[in-house]
């Protein structure tokens, strides 16, 4: 049994799962929820990257959770509360273990188990996973919302690189969000897994930390230079509803709950679109309008 | 042909997020989402409290300065957009 505990939550799995290794505690198994059951009702289709490929990706109601079945992979049970990720069919790569199915789990079911699985199983448990990078400048964190290729990857590691020993990376690509009366708080402590081992940002940072503001980049023309604009509270919400993971696989209750969390969240906390030249002379202005907000 | 005298309604998988300026509506079935600005929005309010259309094009004219032909025209035009993606239903 390994227990342990991404984005502030605990999972027991059966067999090791090297992602979430920074993330390892000591613990027994909770009793366990219903078993599942054979799936009754397909809730979404879609396509998704996983496993270096594009993939289809299905969720099926199978009470009382949720099936979670990608081509060429093992399937996931999630229990309705998000407390357990049961794998409960195997591919035939690795010789069966004592339940039937692989002793260890492949590359790809570790893939899509720290991926849609676990991405599913927060946001049961409230808390959602934004496509974001993230950095902390003297204890205010910002996260950077976008769309592929946008360079908010690119962004923050630059800010952290070693020249700016006051900027640190929190997140390269996901970041787990919840929100409270208390404000907004994000969970480091989750894979980054465009990043090795080495790279990982969440193993030295605190288990949460208040995110101060969320910026959304925006492609600059060619001559632009670097400009920060204040999103009004609709639009901060449509850019938290576009940027969070596993949205397709969210069933018609969760998306309400979803949908509550973007609202709440655009209130407390300040957004901006973020005109973002990818030009390494204007990193500095960058810079210096970030740190003009906090 | 819609107009101020039909009666609409919002079916139960349509949420809406509250207290924002701007409204977000989620169609639950689809899994789209729509924004709606500031009167927008005052609309929406007043068909979620069940507000007959005419009613609502009276509030509106009322509160916002707005020329009562453009305003008749820009509520349809909405109310028609609405329809079309399931975020209201006819009675």
């Amino acid at each position: 049994m390994a227990c342990y505990r991404p984005a502030g939550q605990d999972f027991y799995f059966a067999c090791p799962v090297p992602e979430l290794a920074p993330f390892e505690i000591s613990g027994s198994q909770p009793a366990t929820e219903a078993p599942p059951v054979a799936p009754a009702v397909l809730l979404s289709r879609t396509v998704g990257w996983v496993g270096g490929e594009q993939r289809e990706v299905e969720s099926w109601f199978a009470p009382p959770g949720t099936l979670l079945k990608v081509a060429g992979g093992s399937s996931f049970y999630i229990a309705p509360s998000g407390r357990a990720i049961v794998r409960v069919e195997g591919t035939k790569e690795t010789a069966p273990g004592d339940s039937g199915l692989p002793a260890q789990l492949t590359a790809l079911d570790r893939e899509i188990l720290v991926g849609p699985a676990l991405v599913l199983a927060l946001a049961l448990r409230g808390v959602w996973c934004l496509h974001a990078s993230a950095v902390i400048w003297r204890g205010h964190s910002i996260a950077f919302l976008g769309e592929s290729g946008q360079g908010k990857s690119t962004l923050a590691a630059c800010l952290a690189d070693a020249g700016r020993p006051d900027w640190r990376l929190v997140a390269d690509d996901i970041l787990p969000v919840t929100d409270s009366k208390a404000g907004v708080d994000s969970w480091p402590h989750f894979p980054q897994l465009k990043l090795s081992m080495q790279a990982q940002p969440g193993p030295g940072l605190p288990e949460h930390i208040p995110l101060d503001r969320i910026c959304v980049l925006a492609h600059a023309g060619k001559d632009e230079n670097p400009d920060l604009l204040s999103l009004a509270s609709g639009q901060a919400v449509e850019m938290l509803l576009r940027h969070t993971a596993g949205t397709r696989l969210f069933d018609p209750a969760l998306l309400g709950n979803h949908l509550a969390f973007c609202g709440r969240v655009a209130r407390q906390i300040p957004f901006y679109r973020l005109v973002y030249p990818h030009r390494k002379e204007a990193l500095a202005k960058v810079q210096e309008l970030l740190e003009s907000l906090c | 042909m819609l107009t101020l005298d039909a009666a609409l309604h919002i079916p139960d998988y349509v949420m809406s997020t509250t207290d924002n300026e701007d409204i977000v509506l989620l169609n639950a079935q689809t899994n789209q989402y729509y924004a709606l600005d500031e009167v927008g929005a005052r609309l929406w309010g007043l068909l979620k409290d069940g507000k007959p259309l005419r009613e609502i094009y009276q509030v509106l004219l009322d509160e916002y300065e707005v020329v009562p032909v453009q305003l008749e025209q820009d509520i349809l035009e909405l109310l028609n957009h609405l329809l079309e993606n399931g975020l209201v239903e006819s009675v």
